[in-house]
């Protein structure tokens, strides 16, 4: 019966690789010249981010007036690409905390990029509200500090207030998380930096690596410590999100005050955030020739991941849909009524296509193990979520309940290249990442093939 | 410190030299510790090291967090500078709740880092003291304590670390 072992637990590591070899194919990215594909993809991200500064330069120095939010829509792109991006984020969190805690090997080797990921989505999704301030060095004013004006306190049942405690936490929490992550990972980059040529880097891994030897008394407390920071993370990522809904659902507009927001929200989070992983995972691993340690069922495992959120959010449409009409509130029904069939009908539609129907090819196998219909449908997934949150925001503001503030929306140029920009700073720091750090957990994936050698051998 | 530094390449080799060092009679070969480049599934219980206090320091850091959010809330919205927002009670103890959440997880984790780097002595400055090539890549290492240990223990020694499968076993005093 067990003749099949491997195939009842495969190995998540393709050609049983050797320590050493680890070792090797994760470093070699980092010490070798980056290859063409890199640059076209660095050179594309980089003009992005320059665009995007230049536009988010001219909005400080002008005013958000030069965005499309002079009526109604006070909220413009700004708030969509601030929900859209926190949300990505969400996903480095679930991959690397909770199937930590649900001891998901699979993780072990997109974890490290995942969570990167993360840091930069967060990064990103900052800079928007921030923007929004109009007078971004007034940022600090969000916090409780001793002030001379009375002094004066933040309104602390204000769910905005919420948001920034609940972000800067958030950044705060995944930052550590990540960084201890790569701590032993240093070390090994550290010890293989043993050239001539190589001071410098033995210099900046030493110093990252914070002396690590790799002695057991430290790994046995470092094996606490992940776990209690992914205990504390689980937590922390649902809360974030259920924050952020909480900005629309302590709101009384119609299509935003309902109590199903906060689970919708984070269940659209993680979807979302998968649908970038596996955009970012396909590239990189044909870009950075890691093939073997993310393989097609990593891709796979995540797809199946993504088709649960992506049903769990298509649900909440339907159950949004059925809320509206069953609750008999006029205002509701004529807000949902009017995102089906008004003027941004175009948005939801897209948005439901994306998000709700084409995930569900994820049911077949051949789709999940496909890596051009995977990549396009990640690809198509983070469109439809964008457009979740515009939907969300602009059809509802739009027209809310006094006809005579009706009015259409149109971003102007600058909001377009902030969003822009903002996509350019995420992919600069990723390529970055991905040339500067071991975008692979070494230790993890060590020990995740060692388990699976002595498996087979227990088996043979 | 006279000691004996055996060095393996399969964690199951390292496994039976630990657990065989620890059945050795009189227990005069204690093990100083182990040098792996990954997590070893099982060394815990070989070695019998006492669980780590990690999680109290997890526990105290958050009901400082709880208790600081709680206590600065309630002392600027009710106390300091009471402001009638949309006739809401000064003291609305449900929607102090997220902060207060929120601190609880930031000073938890916060602290569980700190202890951690300070109880394993990890800072960018320490310098670190590679105790056999590789073992931050596919060496692992185990560090016993040699001393008052009598020539025909030694003996015995090299000759279980060998017959566990270690690759190389030296001393060295330090």
């Amino acid at each position: 019966m067990i003749a099949d072992a491997h195939l009842l637990r495969p190995s998540w590591v393709e050609g049983k690789p050797t320590l050493r070899q680890i070792t090797d194919d994760v470093s070699r990215p980092l010490t070798a010249r980056p290859t063409l594909g890199w640059w076209a993809c660095f050179a594309v991200a980089s003009l992005a981010l320059a665009w995007g500064a230049a536009s988010a330069t001219y909005e400080v120095a002008t005013g958000i007036g030069t965005w499309g939010l002079n009526k109604t829509v006070g909220w413009a792109f700004d708030i969509t690409n601030f929900v859209f991006w926190i949300g990505i984020g969400h996903a480095g969190t679930l991959i690397s905390a909770i199937l930590l805690l649900f001891r998901q090997k699979w993780r072990t080797s997109i974890s490290r990029s995942a969570e990167a990921m993360t840091i930069f989505a967060v990064m990103c999704a900052g800079l928007f509200p921030l923007l929004h301030m109009g007078r971004p060095w007034f940022g600090f004013w969000i916090f409780p500090y001793p002030n001379t004006r009375g002094p004066l306190w933040v309104n602390f049942r204000s769910p905005l207030v919420w948001d920034v405690v609940a972000i800067s936490t958030y950044f705060t929490i995944s930052f550590v998380f990540w960084f201890v992550g790569m701590i032993p990972d240093f070390a090994t980059l550290r010890d293989r930096a043993a050239g001539r040529g190589d001071r410098w880097r033995r210099k900046v891994f030493g110093l990252l690596s914070f002396g690590w030897d790799g002695s057991w008394r430290t790994w046995s407390r470092y094996e606490m410590l992940s776990l209690i920071l992914a205990g504390l993370a689980t937590p922390l990522v649902l809360s974030v999100h259920s924050i952020v809904s909480m900005d629309f659902a302590t709101g009384l507009v119609p299509g935003w005050h309902t109590t199903l927001f906060p689970p919708y929200f984070v269940a659209g989070a993680i979807f979302s955030g998968f649908g970038m992983v596996l955009t970012l995972l396909i590239l990189t691993r044909k870009v950075m020739g890691l093939e073997r340690y993310i393989t097609i069922r990593h891709l796979d495992a995540m797809a199946k991941i993504t088709l649960l959120t992506g049903s769990m959010v298509g649900f909440a449409y339907l159950t949004e849909l059925f809320l509206a009409w069953f609750g008999g509130n006029p205002f509701e029904r004529a807000a949902f009524w009017n995102r089906a069939t008004g003027p941004f009908a175009w948005a939801y539609w897209t948005m439901v296509t994306c998000n709700a129907i084409l995930p569900q090819l994820l049911w077949s196998r051949r789709v999940r193990t496909s890596v051009p219909i995977l990549f396009v449908l990640s690809l198509l997934v983070n469109v439809g979520m964008w457009f979740e949150r515009f939907v969300i925001i602009v059809t509802s503001l739009h027209r809310d309940f006094l006809p005579s503030s009706w009015w259409f929306y149109k971003p102007t140029i600058i909001e377009v290249g902030i969003l822009v920009g903002s996509f350019g700073l995420f992919f600069t720091c990723f390529l970055l990442f991905i040339r500067a750090l071991p975008m692979v957990a070494m230790w993890e994936v060590k020990g995740v093939a060692a388990a699976a050698a002595h498996a087979g051998e227990a088996h043979a | 410190m006279s000691r004996l530094v055996a060095v393996f390449s399969e964690e199951s080799s390292l496994l039976a030299a630990v657990r065989g060092a620890r059945a050795m009679p009189d227990h005069r070969a204690a093990i100083v510790d182990v040098y792996t480049p990954y997590a070893v599934h099982g060394l815990d219980e070989a070695m019998g090291l006492p669980g780590t206090r990690l999680p109290w320091v997890t526990l105290a850091g958050g009901l400082c967090g709880m208790a600081g959010a709680i206590a600065l809330q309630v002392w600027c919205a009710v106390l300091d500078w009471p402001l009638d927002v949309g006739g809401k009670p000064h003291q609305s103890a449900l929607a102090f709740l997220p902060i207060t959440f929120e601190a609880t997880i930031l000073l938890g984790g916060l602290a569980t880092a700190g202890a951690f780097f300070w109880r394993s002595r990890l800072s960018p400055l320490a310098e670190p003291r590679p105790v056999a090539a590789g073992v931050t890549d596919d060496a692992m290492a185990l560090v016993l304590k040699l001393d008052g240990a009598g020539p025909d223990e030694r003996t015995a020694l090299h000759d279980l670390l060998l017959a566990a499968g270690a690759r190389e076993v030296r001393e060295e005093d330090r």
